[in-house]
């Protein structure tokens, strides 16, 4: 019972992280029609900018008790990256997804040299962190604090999204800029604003999640690339677009995940492209997503 | 490639065993660094040493590739040439740069090995410290991580306990019986960069030192004119220096032997990162294959000090 709580934990904490990534994705996607796979690079960057925000909060003084407020402030302060990138975007908007796809990941190059000339190729980690918090131990189960705060986090941005997009009047205007861009434009939406401004949100969610992951690892070169596949396969379980997809995708890949490593480890990736070919030849659309018509 | 370009090549790394089938035995331009293999089999030659009787379960945490298949299965081999009872009960392979191990370290606590070999080497390696030690998988556990000391001033105290079996290759930059060109080197690398140097270091120098010495030799027998690249790799083979981590010479198959460092770990330093306590050091005569021999036939039959 103690190996299954364990590994349970282990698969919903990869899914809260991969939530917050996938999330990012979505709602770009959903609103903007763009397939951002810089999304991967936001995450990198706000691990790598956490590590160095919180060097310099403990400088001045931090508390080591906040350096979980500390990462979320970091990540949410590196929003600043969307709404100049939106603009670079703006060029692609309605065009055909090959130039999206070779725009932004032209973007994954840019950053990762970004962070090798900023700071340099060895991985850079914060190792007093992750145990601050302490460890919850029973018999032969144990979680550490900090990984039910960043699923505590993932649960809290889905909650919030959620409510934004469906009970305020921004999030209406969001949903019809998605529904009908041309529509919207004619009953007076600023459809650039919202662009940028969702765009700035999809930015920001990527580099909290960064930020909160980076006690618990490290920020090295290849995190943008070695999550962004991940998050894709939430996004074609999911469907494409679908915040709810975005939630029960990242439950999927998380817990197939992490149940795959314990019964066989070898099928740690295909497990999870299983599901991802199961989807695509029974519901290409996603378990959520809307079928093109 | 570098026998058809006929240009002499040092590696400095890179030779496992399935990463260099033997295609051409006896090259002529190519130099190559020691069998990855070699931290392996000292490892297993100190775990049992150290553990024999102690553990029967085992499990490995190893990077998905030549490297990490290899390591684990040479540790696996080495338990069997010495007939130790034991019994894997899991294998785990995360990818290498994997950064959330959590579901690993949760597969490794399930199974409840006495021993776990891991030979994590990237930054992979303290992220599984950090996140091992936060579900007290390293309380009671035996660990013998051989290629530990790639990353050795990030293994902080708080998650990486004593006792630990780990391996600092061929430069254990604290080592107080080095000689004082490696004493020299570290005090000048440690000021410089205000870090201490591994085995990277020791690898660089022995390749370009004996490069050095080779061309002084060979040029020094055509009575100081300036030697052929024939010649050079000539004075190359079969020649030995003092690398900054000990006794290092090139074998006439052009295979290097040096000088390994693998000892338990200590929190008794100045450091905020481990170091080695008891430590003992190898050469790689008697840690890897001779030439031409199959490795993992050589496994079954050599004559190990343990």
């Amino acid at each position: 019972m103690s190996a299954f709580a364990n590994i349970l934990i282990g698969g919903v904490f990869h899914a809260a992280v991969l939530f917050l990534v996938a999330a990012g994705l979505q709602l770009v996607f959903g609103v903007q029609k763009i397939i951002n796979l810089a999304c991967g690079s936001f995450y990198a960057l706000g691990a790598y900018f956490g590590v160095t925000f919180i060097a310099y909060a403990t400088q001045f003084g931090l508390s080591p008790w906040l350096i979980f407020p500390g990462l979320v402030v970091a990540g949410l302060l590196l929003a600043v990256v969307g709404p100049p990138i939106e603009r670079m975007l703006r060029s692609v908007y309605g065009r055909d997804e090959s130039f999206q796809l070779l725009l932004t990941f032209a973007l994954v190059l840019m950053f990762q040299d970004v962070f090798r000339f900023v700071w340099g190729a060895n991985p850079r980690s914060l190792d007093n962190a992750y145990l601050i918090y302490g460890t919850i131990n029973t018999r032969d189960f144990g979680v550490p604090v900090y990984n039910l705060l960043v699923i505590a986090a993932a649960i809290t941005t889905a909650a919030t999204l959620g409510a934004l997009l469906t009970r305020t009047n921004f999030g209406r205007i969001v949903r019809a800029t998605a529904e009908n861009r041309a529509m919207a434009e004619a009953l007076g939406v600023d459809v650039r604003r919202i662009y940028s401004v969702v765009f700035t949100l999809g930015a920001a969610l990527g580099t909290t999640a960064g930020a909160l992951i980076v006690p618990t690892a490290a920020a090295s070169l290849n995190m943008a690339i070695e999550f962004v596949v991940e998050a894709f396969a939430v996004v074609v379980i999911g469907g494409l677009g679908s915040m709810r997809g975005a939630l029960v995708g990242s439950l999927i890949v998380g817990l197939m995940r992490a149940f795959a490593i314990v019964l066989y480890p070898e099928f740690e990736v295909l497990a999870i492209y299983v599901v991802v070919i199961a989807v695509l030849l029974l519901r290409p659309a996603g378990l959520f997503g809307k079928p093109v018509a | 490639m570098v026998e058809e370009a006929r240009a002499l090549t040092i590696y400095w790394d890179g030779t496992t065993q399935d990463g260099v089938d033997e295609k051409i035995p006896n090259p002529r331009y190519l130099f190559r660094s020691t069998d990855n293999e070699c931290e392996a089999i000292m490892s297993s030659l100190l775990a049992i040493k150290y553990w024999k009787g102690k553990f029967v379960t085992v499990a490995g945490i190893n990077p998905d590739y030549s490297y990490g298949r290899n390591n684990m299965a040479a540790f696996v081999a080495m338990l069997k040439r010495f007939n130790i009872d034991h019994k894997v009960v899991t294998e785990q392979w995360p990818k290498v740069g994997t950064m959330d191990l959590t579901s690993h370290v949760a597969a490794l606590k399930a199974a409840k090995p006495d021993l776990i070999f891991s030979s994590l080497l990237f930054a992979d390696l303290p992220v599984f410290m950090k996140q091992a030690h936060a579900a007290e998988l390293t309380k009671d556990a035996k660990l013998v991580f051989p290629a530990a000391g790639w990353q050795h001033t990030l293994m902080k105290k708080e998650f990486t306990p004593e006792g630990m079996l780990f391996g600092h290759n061929t430069l254990y930059f604290a080592n107080p019986n080095a000689s004082a060109l490696a004493k020299e080197f570290v005090a000048w690398y440690a000021k410089t960069y205000n870090d201490y140097p591994e085995w990277e270091a020791d690898r660089a120098y022995f390749a370009l030192a004996s490069y050095k010495q080779a061309v002084e030799a060979a040029s020094k027998a055509k009575n100081g004119s300036w030697p052929s690249q024939d010649d050079v790799i000539d004075a190359l083979a079969g020649l030995s220096i003092e690398s900054l981590g000990g006794k290092s010479s090139w074998r006439k198959d052009h295979i290097a032997e040096q000088t390994f460092v693998q000892g338990l770990t200590t929190h008794n330093n100045n450091y905020d990162f481990v170091t080695l306590g008891n430590f003992e050091t190898m050469f790689a005569s008697e840690l890897q294959k001779p030439p031409g021999a199959n490795f993992w036939e050589w496994i079954k039959t050599a004559q190990f000090k343990v």
